[in-house]
């Protein structure tokens, strides 16, 4: 069956999906990085935790998406040849760093669950970390006066998680200050309104919303890139594989 | 409190008549006016003129009368209309009420862990000395503290034309976490109802069940997706390297 029509056809197909799917390898790659280099940097939260798959997940996703885009170049080289080998040293890697695309993504949106599924294991890394001694408990404080002063928001759920809880920032620091100072509105100067009235709690001087609402769309929005545009990206090369096993069986 | 309302609004002269029909006793000794607009509280000891403005009917409700062309008695003369507060009147069972502030009084909570914010007493007992009465209902100690000026929380407005401080409450403080509390305010022969209210019992944050909550639904798209075509992908290579071996 070598040389008829339905063949140069299907050897053409196989050639734009590959141009196709080394196009989705390298911006696979290209997204990974995006995730890699966190540019919220909420890293410390999950890195504390020890969830920090979705990280992991974004650096197999850099190597296995730059892996599809020069396996598909070769792909390319491979169809046009006509050669059983080089088709055949195709597939084999091909369905390799298929796996491990598969794991990226499957370990990326479970840890997410882990994480974010409700807000307890961020409340409670808050509570323990905040003010803590050590190197986890600075990186969890510097993250979390980022996000406060930048988000405004204070707390997990609001700044009652503050009061409702021991914490180790209570402990440290006592009950004068129910929640830390950067709950509190500051003016340009970076020098707190009101520090009295935010003691006291009043709305006007102090950020009221929970931070996790924030924390949920950064994790998610790393997720779905990771994730979801990996699973995008196998689908696509799932066919493209079974074509270049019926190819591979033709030739 | 009885209810007042405006008896005649007159056009030609800036001001309102407001009546209190009551039927108690009236009170003797000078009496004090207190009238707000907005957030701002006034507040009007009568003097020589003012009683020649009154106009008391015996038996009957009275009405007040200021005049407003008496100017100087009216700082803000820009009004167009006052709204009067009643005097202050004593019948056996007044009562007023005290509250825990709550998110709508601009304030995140009521209840700290060693502390509670009560509402204040109502405008019209302003300037009388109060006292707060409170009872611990586990140990049972009772606690009148002296001091009431330090712990009002006032929050102070400024828009940068004029500023404005409003008291929103008083704050109790030195309490024990997570016992109950009866509190009550009196002032003078009024007393207000009494609150019970506990302070927060502060929780142990290693009770908090940081495990995995549920599996999101992407979480088992994406598994079981994946999962099974990497199944078909290999069972469809290792016919295909089969076959083409066979084949041979």
């Amino acid at each position: 069956m070598a040389d008829g029509k339905g063949f140069t056809c299907l050897m053409v197909i196989l050639i734009l999906g590959n141009i196709f799917g080394a196009a989705a390898g390298l911006a696979l790659c290209a997204l990974a990085i995006w995730v890699a280099v966190d540019q919220f940097k909420l890293y410390p939260i999950s890195g504390v935790s020890g969830k920090d798959d979705i990280f992991a997940g974004a650096w197999i996703a850099i190597f296995t998406g730059f892996a599809f885009f020069c396996m598909c170049v070769f792909g390319i080289l491979a169809a046009a040849k006509k050669s059983r080998a080089l088709m055949l040293t195709y597939l084999i890697l091909m369905l390799i760093i298929y796996i491990f695309e598969c794991a990226s993504c499957i370990t990326a949106v479970t840890h997410r669950d882990y994480l974010v599924g409700n807000s307890n294991l961020v409340k409670k890394q808050m509570l323990k970390y905040y003010a803590a001694d050590g190197d986890s408990g600075s990186r969890i404080t510097l993250t979390w006066n980022k996000v406060m002063k930048e988000v405004e928001c204070c707390g997990t759920d609001g700044p009652v998680d503050w009061i409702e809880y021991n914490s180790t920032f209570r402990e440290k620091f006592g009950t004068d200050y129910p929640w830390p100072t950067h709950c509190c509105k500051r003016k340009n100067n970076y020098e707190v309104v009101n520090v009295e009235a935010c003691k006291n709690g009043q709305n006007t001087t102090m950020f009221t919303k929970g931070c996790f609402n924030h924390i949920v769309s950064v994790f998610s929005r790393y997720t779905w890139a990771i994730s979801w545009y990996g699973f995008a990206v196998l689908m696509f090369m799932f066919w493209l594989l079974i074509l270049a096993m019926v190819y591979y069986l033709m030739l | 409190m009885h209810p007042l309302w405006i008896l005649q609004q007159s056009t030609s002269v800036k001001d309102s008549f407001v009546s209190t029909p009551w039927a108690g006793p009236w009170l003797s000794g000078p009496q004090e006016l207190t009238w707000s607009e907005n957030q701002t509280r006034q507040h009007l000891v009568p003097d020589s003129r003012m009683s020649r403005s009154i106009l008391v009917i015996p038996a009957l409700p009275f009405h007040i009368m200021l005049r407003s062309h008496e100017s100087h008695l009216f700082s803000t003369a820009m009004r167009t209309m006052f709204i009067f507060f009643g005097m202050l009147f004593t019948l056996s069972n007044a009562e007023f009420q005290v509250s825990l502030l709550k998110e709508s009084d601009g304030v995140v909570t009521g209840r700290f862990a060693d502390s509670l914010l009560l509402s204040l007493p109502p405008c019209a007992l302003a300037t009388q000395s109060v006292t707060l009465e409170y009872n611990n209902t586990d140990t049972n100690e009772s606690m009148l503290p002296c001091r009431f000026r330090r712990d009002i929380i006032s929050t102070i407005e400024n828009n940068g034309q004029f500023t404005t401080s409003r008291n929103l409450g008083y704050q109790v403080t030195n309490l024990t976490t997570g016992s109950t509390y009866r509190l009550q305010y009196v002032v003078g022969a009024e007393k207000s109802n009494i609150l019970e209210v506990s302070t927060r019992q502060v929780k142990d944050p290693n009770q908090i069940d940081s495990g995995l909550p549920a599996r999101s639904g992407a979480m088992v798209v994406i598994t079981v997706i994946l999962s099974v075509s990497m199944f078909i992908l290999l069972v469809a290579l290792i016919v295909t390297v089969a076959h083409s071996l066979g084949g041979d």
